[in-house]
């Protein structure tokens, strides 16, 4: 293997382009454990850390850009960024231990492709962008769109992210993101659900956005669960039907950390709760904030 | 008093046997093992393109090794092939990680990408990973044999055997049920690593391991006609062993051969993973029971059934059935009592120790047979117990199985627990959170416990030594070798309080076969009072020797003069101004005059105490956190506190994490699925609250410091008390019973199932638990 | 085959070693520099024995690639005492009997002074998370976490 490091997007293609069996990677700690588990070694590592739009993390009046590359403890140590997206920050937190904080990365967590990676269903949430570099210069998918299935992508060889745009959250609007794992740290989600509410002058809701992870081969939205809240102020009816959606929404695997039922049934407690915590954020989030 | 080891690991890590810049090491090889990867098979090993690899030397099989060379049994009360393990798998592997051929090579990386160029052809047979199954012999691992039972320790005189149900007839009240002791993986933080190495005819073997001479012994049997100077085992710094590092596994002893054909220094360390299927594991039990006695509590009658998962090959695993069976009715006095244990071969790594190694096994299973004896009478699990405690007057006490109990004060030792838990106020909360239905339900579980250490019975002896340098210090050599339980510290506290010395003065010598002249090793809690011990009496006929020189010097009777262990002075009684220092008496002294050395036999000691767990479940998800847990552990005569609660702490990790998370996982074909700290996730800080321990010390007669094992205690009674305390979270759901360990899923499950099986009115006076495996229950997607 | 050439600067020193692209910076530490106080427990980032600081942030070094350490600053547990006077973490763990086979040490130590340059005063639970990525099978972490917390308190006096 052969350790490169471009300096930028462009050099990065133009190295991915040329070498077939070339590999990105971010903060490896993925790439790391996959190689020495037998995973083939590719002839090229490209280190995307090196490139400046890639370890970066910006706002303006619109939205956040964060760098794909740019470690997850960036995240979590900036105030106004978990403010705004409590949820995100903190699914962007649950990935690993602080070691691991500190090299893993939005874009490494989204392409690695683990139907149970933390972050993506807080994007997904969220309505997370993201910005593809290849060989014809860039193209923007949503964050949905980027995996196909576990450890695939919908993009191509020569392609990486550069970054992910997401707007800025809009007043009386919160985010959630719970996860179930068997110890209390360091695991890899059995359930992983987002939450986020927008709520009427009211208190009702207006608008409700859930999505699961780790319990089908991609993160699912739960759009049945997002019908059942509008108009609700989350009473005990609205969120058991948010569950019933959500265990209904899951297309699990049975393995040694969980069962199909198992999966469905934290689902759904998930699926609540996150509504639940993502409702008093939107009621703390009036229009001045 | 500080550790006195520290220092060096805190300024760089210390020096562990990977670490070691040996210069009898420079130019060494490094050996990479190829492993099986199926669970049973006839094999045919191919290794000619990856002997055409970079940096390759050489690559060995099974067909290139003397059939003599075959890594001995520890206890040789098995079938001969399932004692002896191969080096080397020869055309037959038996599990998932079974070596089957090593590289040699100038570099692990290179070695590592030849050991993956090696072809095995796998011709499969079927695999038996269920101990109930391999009891059926359809499968059979040693046709030689004819069948997998490895054991029956009724034909050793160890079990009595069992009669029938009418040994019960006479109880108002009978329970039983079967429990399973899933297997745990030690998982030291480090993994096996050893060296070796030939000078000529003598050869040194650098090892991770408990036991120096053990090792040294084991590989005398292999090299001791080549080895004519003799061989040396060193152990350096030690990153814990937990019972897994007491045996010399195959891929430790083959290295000798390996620097013996290479002609150079050989070095060998595993990965993790190889550490997760080749390192042995400990537990691998499954009990049956019945427990009986009357409607007021009396336990009367007990019946334990004792089935030992060997896995491939009997190693010290498959024999510790006898601390399981002396220890069967723990803290009780049950006066009627059979038992019966087997151990057969299945198609998994082979079991080794674990901290408890048998006695956490029979805990377990008397503490659930006694929660279930409670509910069924009627009564609170805690007055059961209390009622049918071995009185504290009573010591020493022979249980109705035999074994002889030293010293105890078992009901104080609950009280202890339970006061300090305080447990009225969390029977409070309880019911309130019951009562309004909340979705985080307490749990409150006791145990209560006594083990063996320094077992097997009767007991047991360690070196120890004790010289006086010429300037008047202390060399104290000792053959126990601490790997974590701070020899260093307490051993020449033990010395300098008998010599009367500063711990400055002594020079402590641990883990090197030619320092020390002999010795047994740091396992079964056994350090402290057998090797402690013979450092004190060492001590003790050094002091008497210099009280005779310093008799002399003083012009005094020897019977006249003292040792003041305050000042380090000699002097006569009464007459502390003319006194003589160590210094002094060691100029006096002719050479090798103030030394002596101690190997006594002791008898075992019998620690005990109680642990009080308090759980919180939250019952949509059966997520388990410790909220609390209260031990009172009682090891006798404390030397060092701030040690012992040390030793306290790591054991009741440990156990807390038998009970809620830790478990060795197969598939139906013999694949293990735990093979890395993702998937075998060991408890890590965020799953434990802080410990809270009570103190008592009951003195052993046994030995002259008065020091019972505290290495051990913690895993004992944490795992059942914790498990007790799921289950008394579970209650209102009528469930009575579930095996460790107890993961969200099984929680949740269980929960979900009861709200189905509460329909069913169960009439019967027994309670039947049903059937688990601790295989075949998941399929790999 | 080539091998990269590196420039770093470890525990304050500029040091200089040859690396193949794919060593771990672990492995290139503990074979290339001679630096064995970081250690591997699992290769995978899950046990934190390997925890070093890589411009000031821990890291798992079994999980970098020795060619990504160019140009960074590095510190070790050979490298945490300030000319034998030992750092306040050290001296805690040393007080508090916090270490018992000593091989999770160095990681911990590193963790832990990462976690106190950041939050001098955490809390236990602050403690619990954020020191989750190093296992420690000994010592039940409880007398890590009492280390922990005096030097948090004595390096808030200086």
């Amino acid at each position: 293997m052969k350790y490169v490091a471009p300096s930028s997007v462009e050099e990065a293609t133009s190295v991915l382009s040329s070498s077939p069996s070339a590999q990105v990677f971010a903060g490896a700690t993925d790439v790391v454990p996959q190689l020495r588990a037998g995973s083939p070694a590719p002839e090229v590592l490209v280190d995307l850390k090196k490139i400046e739009e890639l370890v970066s993390l910006k706002s303006d009046d619109n939205k956040w850009t964060v760098g794909a590359a740019t470690p997850t403890a960036y995240l979590t140590e900036n105030e106004a960024f978990s403010q705004e997206f409590p949820g995100l920050s903190e699914a962007a937190g649950l990935i690993g231990s602080d070691q691991i904080q500190n090299r893993s990365s939005l874009g490494g967590n989204l392409c690695n492709g683990s139907p149970a990676a933390d972050s993506v269903p807080a994007m997904v949430v969220n309505g997370a962008r993201a910005i593809v570099a290849g060989p014809n210069g860039t193209r923007v998918l949503d964050v949905s769109e980027v995996v196909t299935g576990p450890g695939e992508t919908s993009l191509a060889d020569d392609e990486f992210i550069v970054e992910f745009e997401i707007d800025k959250m809009p007043s009386h609007t919160g985010d959630a993101y719970l996860r179930m794992i068997p110890r209390t740290e360091m695991d890899i989600a059995v359930v992983g659900a987002g939450a986020r509410v927008t709520l009427a002058d009211d208190g009702s809701i207006e608008q409700a956005v859930l999505a699961l992870g780790a319990v089908a081969p991609t993160v699912v939205r739960i759009p049945d669960a997002e019908d059942a809240l509008l108009g609700t102020t989350a009473d005990e009816e609205a969120l058991n039907a948010v569950a019933a959606a959500a265990s209904e929404a899951c297309n699990p695997i049975d393995d040694k950390r969980g069962t199909v039922a198992y999966r469905k049934q934290v689902a759904g407690v998930l699926a609540k709760r996150a509504v639940l915590i993502a409702i008093e954020r939107a009621e703390q989030r009036n229009g001045t904030n | 008093m500080l550790r006195r080891e520290d220092r060096g690991f805190l300024t760089h890590g210390a020096t562990y046997t990977a670490d070691l810049k040996e210069p009898n090491l420079f130019g060494s090889l490094h050996a990479t093992y190829v492993r099986s990867t199926m669970a049973h098979a006839r094999i045919v090993v191919d290794t000619s393109n990856a002997k055409t690899m970079p940096g390759v030397l050489a690559i060995y099989t099974g067909s290139d090794l003397d059939v003599s060379m075959v890594l001995p049994g520890a206890i040789p009360v098995f079938p001969d092939p399932m004692l002896n393990r191969p080096l080397l798998a020869n055309n037959r592997v038996r599990f998932v990680g079974e070596p089957v051929a090593v590289v040699l090579a100038e570099h692990p990386f290179q070695g590592a990408d030849a050991a993956e160029a090696v072809l095995v052809d796998y011709d499969p047979l079927p695999a038996v990973v269920d101990p109930e199954l391999a009891l059926a012999d359809e499968v059979v691992l040693y046709e030689e044999v004819g069948s997998n039972l490895a054991i029956d320790f009724s034909s050793l005189d160890m079990a009595t055997g069992l009669t029938d149900i009418a040994f019960f007839d006479e109880c108002e009240i009978v329970v039983h049920g079967r429990v399973a002791h899933p297997r745990v993986h030690p998982a030291p933080i480090e993994v096996r690593s050893a060296a070796a190495a030939w000078d000529g005819d003598s050869l040194s073997v650098w090892i991770s391991n408990q036991s120096p001479h053990g090792a040294k012994r084991s590989l005398e049997g292999l090299y001791g006609e080549k080895a004519i100077e003799g061989i040396r085992v060193v152990v350096g710094d030690v990153g814990g062993g937990f019972g897994s590092k007491i045996d010399l596994y195959p891929e430790e002893a083959l290295l000798p051969w390996l620097a013996s054909e290479s002609g150079r220094p050989v070095r060998w360390f595993e990965t993790r993973t190889e550490n997760m299927v080749a390192m042995g594991p400990g537990r691998g039990h499954i009990h049956r029971f019945t427990i009986g006695g009357t409607r007021s509590g009396n336990l009367t009658h007990y019946q334990l059934d004792v089935l030992v998962d060997s896995g491939a090959y009997t190693r010290i695993g498959a024999f510790l059935p006898m601390f399981t069976l002396s220890m069967t009715v723990g803290v009780y006095e049950i006066p009627n009592v059979e038992t019966t244990a087997r151990s057969v071969v299945t198609n998994t790594t082979p079991l080794e120790a674990y901290r408890g190694a048998g006695r956490p096994e029979a805990t377990l299973t008397i503490e659930r047979a006694v929660d279930l004896f409670a509910h069924e009478a009627g009564m609170d699990p805690i007055d059961v117990r209390r009622h049918n405690l071995i009185a504290a007057e009573t010591f020493p006490a022979t249980t109705a199985v035999g074994t002889e109990y030293d010293s105890g004060d078992y009901e104080t030792s609950l009280d202890l627990a339970l006061q300090t838990a305080g447990i009225s106020n969390l029977r409070d909360e309880q019911a309130r959170r019951r009562i309004a239905g909340e979705t985080l339900q307490l749990g409150i579980g006791v145990a209560t416990y006594v083990e063996v250490t320094a077992g097997p019975a009767p007991g047991g002896n360690e070196f120890g030594r004790v010289e006086i340098t010429a300037d008047g210090r202390a060399r104290v050599f000792s053959g126990s070798l601490s790997h974590g339980q701070s020899h260093r510290t307490t051993f020449s506290m033990i010395a300098a309080d008998r010599l009367g010395m500063e711990l400055s003065e002594i020079e402590f010598i641990q883990g090197d076969t030619d320092k020390v002249a002999g010795g047994v090793g740091t396992y079964g809690s056994r350090s402290t009072q057998l090797g402690g011990s013979a450092v004190h009496d060492a001590a003790g006929v050094v002091v008497d020797k210099a009280l005779r020189i310093a008799a002399d010097l003083l012009e005094a009777a020897v019977d006249d003069v003292m040792l003041d262990t305050d000042t380090g002075q000699f002097h006569v009684v009464g007459s502390p101004t003319v006194s003589r220092t160590w210094a002094e008496i060691a100029t006096a002294s002719n050479e090798g005059e103030l030394e002596a050395e101690s190997k006594e036999n002791r008898k075992c000691t019998y620690p005990f105490g109680a642990h009080v767990a308090v759980v919180e479940v939250d019952i949509e998800t059966g997520h388990v956190r410790l909220q609390r847990i209260v031990t009172c552990d009682d090891a006798g005569v404390i030397i060092n506190p701030m040690i012992v609660e040390g030793q306290r702490h790591g054991g009741i990790a440990q156990g807390v994490a038998q009970a809620l998370m830790e478990e060795i996982v197969y598939d139906c074909d013999g694949n293990p699925l735990t093979t890395n700290f993702a998937d075998y996730g060991i408890i890590s800080m965020a799953e434990l609250p802080s410990f809270e321990l009570a103190s008592l010390e009951t003195p052993t007669p046994n030995n002259p410091l008065g020091v019972k094992g505290i290495g051990e205690s913690g895993s004992i009674g944490s795992t059942p008390a914790v498990q007790s305390a799921v289950l008394d979270a579970l209650s209102p759901w009528g469930i009575r019973h579930l095996d460790v360990p107890l993961t969200p899923l099984k929680v949740w499950s269980a929960i979900s199932a009861a709200a189905i099986k509460r329909e069913i009115k169960l009439g019967s006076r027994r309670v039947p638990i049903g059937p688990t495996r601790t295989s075949c229950r998941y399929a790999l997607l | 085959m080539p091998r990269t050439h590196i420039t770093t600067v470890i525990n304050g020193d500029e040091t200089e070693f040859l690396t193949e692209d794919s060593t771990s910076l672990l492995n290139a530490l503990r074979d290339e520099v001679g630096l064995t106080g970081a250690k591997e427990g699992c290769g995978t980032g899950d046990c934190g024995a390997c925890s070093i600081l890589v411009d000031d942030r821990v890291t798992c070094s079994c999980l970098m690639f020795a060619p990504e350490a160019d140009g960074t600053t590095i510190l070790t547990v050979e490298g945490l005492a300030d000319s034998g006077e030992l750092h306040p973490l050290q001296q805690c763990f040393l007080e508090g009997a916090a270490l018992q086979c000593g091989i999770c040490t160095p990681g911990f130590l590193m963790a832990a002074k990462a976690l106190l340059d950041k939050n001098p005063d955490p809390t236990e639970t602050e403690i619990r998370y954020a020191l989750a990525g190093n296992l420690c099978r000994c010592t039940g972490y409880d007398k890590i976490i009492r280390a922990v917390q005096e030097a948090a308190l004595e390096m808030r006096g200086k």
